[in-house]
């Protein structure tokens, strides 16, 4: 790659579409042609693409019943811990354990730590906070959240070869083809 | 009757299921009847809890068929025959408890016996409600008015049901179907209002009046949602075990419906934990006797056992089970489920009714008979409508919607 | 006949007129761009001046002390506390049409989510003043929470007002999560949008550099969908918390064990009763919403209204009817007491407001009147007022012994506060519109696709979508 460095070092090279049909349609057949690092920019979820890029991912849901589990079992432990063994106090002759009193804040507890967990956990899962990112040089990428459809093969690919990425994009239809620079 | 050869299989097996259900009948029938010879106390008390178990179930596909009609709900379509059977069950399980009614009123219900009406004041300022116009003397006038009123409205809107979808079934075109689908909307919302208030004082008469000194305004929304609970466990478990044969097959083994049935079953887990709890926690916290009598009576003698299983199997196991989307997926895994609220179910129902007759943890052999009896006459009358329809509803065209649909 | 009975099965449809992808984004975003109409200035007027009042109510508090409401022995609690259940409660609208519909896949929930989560913000951050301000002393608040400090001392959690010290903060710090998530993907519309480099730049900030990979999006469903997983749980807890305060004493007409869902139900019912108010006014400020806000979600909401207010009267009746059947002399003297005590009036009005008057919503025309439903929405936010009222004033003012009896008469600074935090409500509300997109475009841009494109593998059309005549999403 070294060898090849021309002025303007690519992060990939993008194509335009207008409609969720032919980004998936172009997703399937980038995936099928043995691209491996490329990604997709759409104004909303669109319901079946990831599926067609053959992407999959699970860490969210896992760490929202995990971080879950955890604040609920943190903040029983918390009561239990003040009420029964740090501070114990008769309230009302009940037992010091009285633990129908301590689910109302359990059940608080895990609702606070898995949504705050799972819901920032999603953003750094996906890298953000980013400002800025390379995609954004391209001057059509405005409409990506309003109207738009991406495909971007970016240049980390083993298979990227400027030339034939874009004569493969060109085969897609795009309205568009444009290179990212870094 | 939209009969088709092709339901054939499934016929056999519910013919079959009524054949085993009659047996069911006999045997639990000449269980109650050693019963009644033998320990007559014991065995109307037993009667009772069948009873009550059944009439829940009853109760609980007519609270179904009301809600998916009323809610319009796409989910419920292929369940909505066994509701609509299981709700035409009512008269006669209400019949079925007449026994009682006439004969068996003093071993069942402590407000009938007159040393505790002279000697109880609390008792005696409840007796309005069962024996107006008479005085607590005479018979329980006001408590058998309200059977025949249950009796005749249940029954009725049970019918009214049932008739509005024959109706749709047989409408000569499509338009006339879906307007009688849609005009059926508003009446079932009614329905459900007075579903509601009746069954909240029928849960006083049945439920909460074998304990005459303490009530619960939880009570009946507790019993409502476990009643819906099992009704719908057991539907679901009836088309799951026939999902491979026609007309469920090809049209059930959709992924929408076993996610929405398993996610409704998830959260009537969730709601049943909820309800139970807060009635839990706000009478352990008043801690007056009035109230904590309920849970004092079953939190010991063996009782308390009960509870934990409930803990256990009413509320953690079946949360994780229809969390998990595992379980949505896979049918068996879904069937397992079921399987378990309908288990509990009589657990629960057992904990509820049983130690107000017995302070000790105590399972007599009627009480099973009377389970097996009164579930035998559910299922055998249960089937009986069943047969007599399409397993499916026609003219709906929104069952192919989810078929074909991709929401 | 044939073509009446068509015409009359035709449901309402989701969307007003033809939409593209391109149309839903520059009507939504548009309105937050321009410069807006003369009465949003007369109405954000109006609530500032109402949060000035608030403020010097509260400058007046802190400075003279609680002695300046009505409270008093045996009523310690009133304007303060009612307010702050009937707030939280209309607050809980926000998150039950944010999640729970969410859950439930009811597609018309798509346009309304982001203005009702906004008004639960605002409605819990209303709520959340006072009883901070009824602790006497807010400046120590930080005592309620578990920090270890130099009085040794630990909160009281065995108390239901420490529960509700940790249900509040939850549900307005996850109210407040599950709102900016979902704003996350309109901001960076707004930043694409944006002509100006400063806003370029603010927009660019708050959407955390958004640009919708599609594993973004994929992760961003999966979250969502938990978090509305979460919070349709969190309301019922928060107003069943809310209910605990009054049902784990034994005060007569509060130790009732119906109590959590009656609330949360009455609580959907108020809440549900203030989106109308407010969304009515909205569609006429601005035309634009019309088109995502249609005549079908007006009647849904009116539904959802009708049912829920009908579960609160059967709390009344549940109450009335267990009250004779409890033969417990102070449960059965509440009862009567409600009927023809001094706050007869309250109680009166209360079973008009909020058990008969919205029967009107079983008629399908009134609930395809705004102007009824404009009015009726008010009448149930005073009738749930009502309620709070009944439950607090009616069950202190007379208890066991006769000897405690007293009276509660609010006064001008509980005036001036309640009327003061609704001023606060209506800036907030009116600075939301004018600054933040105020229906969720993405959301809505995926539902117009799912509704009237066939879902996905179509033939590849785009641009116009002819509705079909069906409602979808139910």
């Amino acid at each position: 790659m070294a060898h090849v460095e021309t002025a303007l070092k690519l992060h990939g090279i993008i194509a335009e579409f207008a409609t969720t049909d032919e980004i998936i349609e172009a997703a399937k057949r980038t995936r099928e042609a043995g691209y491996k690092k490329f990604d997709c920019y759409t104004p909303f979820p669109v319901h079946g693409l990831t599926d067609a890029m053959g992407v999959e991912d699970y860490k969210v849901p896992w760490t929202f019943f995990f971080a879950g589990l955890f604040g609920a079992i943190a903040l029983f432990g918390l009561q239990v811990y003040t009420s029964v063994i740090d501070y114990p106090l008769n309230i009302g002759g009940r037992d010091l354990l009285s633990w129908p009193y301590f689910i109302p804040i359990t059940f608080e507890g895990m609702v606070l730590f898995a949504a705050f967990t799972g819901g920032l956990g999603m953003l750094a899962y996906n890298g953000l906070p980013r400002p800025y990112h390379p995609v954004f040089n391209v001057p059509q990428f405005e409409r990506a959240s309003t109207d738009r459809f991406f495909l971007c093969i970016e240049a980390n690919d083993p298979n990227f070869e400027p030339s034939r990425v874009y004569e493969f994009l060109k085969s897609l239809n795009p309205i568009s083809i444009s290179e990212v620079p870094e | 009757m939209a009969t088709t050869t092709a339901e054939q299989q499934v016929r056999e097996r519910i013919a079959n299921g009524r054949k085993l259900a009659l047996g069911a009948l006999v045997l639990g029938l000449a269980g109650l009847g050693v019963g009644l010879a033998t320990d007559s106390k014991t065995a109307f008390q037993a009667y009772h809890l069948g009873f009550f178990y059944w009439f829940g179930m009853a109760y609980g596909c007519l609270g179904m068929s009301l809600l998916i009609h009323a809610v319009r709900g796409k989910w419920g379509l292929p369940l909505i025959r066994i509701f609509e059977s299981g709700a035409r069950t009512i008269p006669f399980i209400m019949l079925a408890y007449l026994p009682v009614l006439l004969f068996g009123m003093y071993p069942v219900y402590e407000w009938t016996h007159q040393d505790v009406l002279q000697t109880d004041a609390i008792v005696r300022a409840k007796s309005p409600f069962f024996y107006a116009p008479a005085s607590y003397e005479g018979l329980p006038i006001f408590f058998y008015v309200r059977y025949a009123i249950y009796l005749i409205a249940f029954t009725w809107l049970a019918n009214y049901l049932w008739k509005s979808s024959v109706a749709q079934d047989s409408a000569k075109d499509p338009l006339e179907a879906e307007a009688i689908s849609r005009g059926r909307s508003g009446p079932a919302a009614g329905g459900i209002v007075a579903y509601m208030i009746l069954l909240t004082i029928a849960m006083v008469d049945y439920g909460q009046s074998l304990q005459p000194h303490w009530f619960s305004t939880m009570y009946a929304v507790i019993m409502v949602v476990s009643f819906g609970y099992n009704a719908l466990a057991l539907a679901v478990y009836m088309v799951l075990r026939w999902r491979d044969m026609e007309p469920y097959a090809g049209k059930i083994n959709y992924m929408d419906y076993r996610r929405d049935w398993g996610n409704l079953l998830f959260t009537l887990t969730v709601f049943w934990s909820y309800v139970s709890f807060s009635q839990f926690l706000i009478i352990y916290s008043g801690n007056l006797y009035e109230f904590t009598q309920f849970y004092l009576l079953r939190n010991d003698g063996g009782w308390q056992y009960l509870a934990y299983l409930l803990v256990i199997f009413q509320f953690f196991v079946p949360f994780f089970l229809f969390l998990a989307p595992r379980t949505k997926k896979i049918p068996q895994q879904l069937l397992v489920g079921t399987v378990l609220v309908m288990a509990i179910r009589i657990v629960h129902i057992f904990w509820e009714i049983k130690p107000m007759f017995s302070k000790t943890l105590a399972i007599s052999p009627f009480d099973i008979a009377a389970l097996v009896g009164f579930g035998g006459l559910w299922f055998y009358l249960m089937f009986g409508f069943l047969l007599q329809r399409s397993l499916l509803p026609q003219n709906e065209p929104r069952l192919a919607e989810v078929a074909h649909g991709h929401s | 006949m044939q073509e009446a009975i068509k015409t009359r099965l035709q449901e309402p449809p989701l969307f007003e007129g033809q939409q593209t992808d391109a149309r839903i984004t520059e009507q939504i975003a548009s309105i937050a761009e321009h410069p807006h109409p003369r009465a949003w200035f007369l109405w954000f007027g109006i609530g500032a001046a109402g949060a000035l009042m608030m403020v010097t109510t509260i400058v007046a508090l802190l400075a003279i002390g609680i002695g300046i409401w009505g409270v008093n022995q045996p009523v310690g609690w009133g304007f303060d506390i009612i307010n702050f259940v009937w707030w939280i409660g209309i607050g809980h609208a926000g998150t039950l049409i944010s999640a729970i519909l969410l859950l439930l896949r009811q597609g018309w929930r798509m346009s309304i989510n982001r203005f009702a989560e906004a008004m639960t913000i605002f409605a819990v951050m209303c709520a959340g003043l006072y009883p901070l301000l009824h602790t006497g002393r807010p400046w120590v608040a930080y005592w309620l929470f578990p920090i270890p400090n130099w009085l040794a001392m630990w909160p009281q959690f065995r108390s239901p007002l420490e529960w509700d010290v940790f249900a509040v903060s939850t549900y307005f710090s996850v109210s407040l999560l599950f709102w900016y998530i979902g704003l996350i993907p309109d901001l960076a519309t707004m930043r694409d949008r944006a002509k100006s480099k400063i806003a370029k730049f603010i927009h660019g900030i708050f959407s955390w550099g958004w640009r919708g990979s599609a594993l973004h999006w994929l992760r961003y469903e999966q979250a969502y969908l938990l978090l509305a997983g979460l919070s349709t749980p969190l309301v019922l807890s928060v107003h069943s918390i809310v209910s605990f305060d009054f049902a784990i004493s034994i005060v007569p007409g509060w130790h009732v064990t119906i109590f959590p869902p009656y609330f949360v139900a009455g609580a959907i019912f108020s809440g549900f009763a203030m989106v109308l108010t407010l969304v009515i006014p909205f569609r006429i400020l601005y035309p634009a919403l019309r088109e995502y806000i249609t005549m079908k979600h007006i009647d849904m909401m009116a539904k959802v209204m009708l049912a829920t207010g009908l579960i609160v009267f059967y709390g009344y009746l549940c109450e009335m009817f267990f009250g004779w059947y409890s033969a417990n002399q102070f449960e059965q003297y509440l009862v009567v007491n409600r009927f023809t005590g001094p706050y007869w009036m309250t109680f009166w009005a209360l079973l008009l407001c909020n058990g008969v008057i919205p029967q009107i919503l079983w008629s399908p025309k009134m609930r395809q009147n705004l102007v009824v439903l404009f009015i009726l929405s008010i009448i149930i936010n005073i009738g749930m007022w009502f309620e709070r009222f009944v439950i607090i004033a009616i069950s202190l003012h007379r208890d066991f012994l006769t000897s405690a009896w007293g009276q509660y008469v609010p006064f001008t600074a509980d005036w001036t506060m309640f009327i003061g935090s609704i001023g606060f409500f209506l800036m907030m509300m009116f600075l939301f519109a004018r600054f933040i997109p105020m229906l969720a475009m993405a959301e809505l841009k995926d539902l117009w696709h799912r509704l009237y494109h066939g879902g996905h593998g179509g033939n590849g059309h785009s641009g116009a979508h002819t509705p079909a005549p069906r409602g979808g999403g139910q």
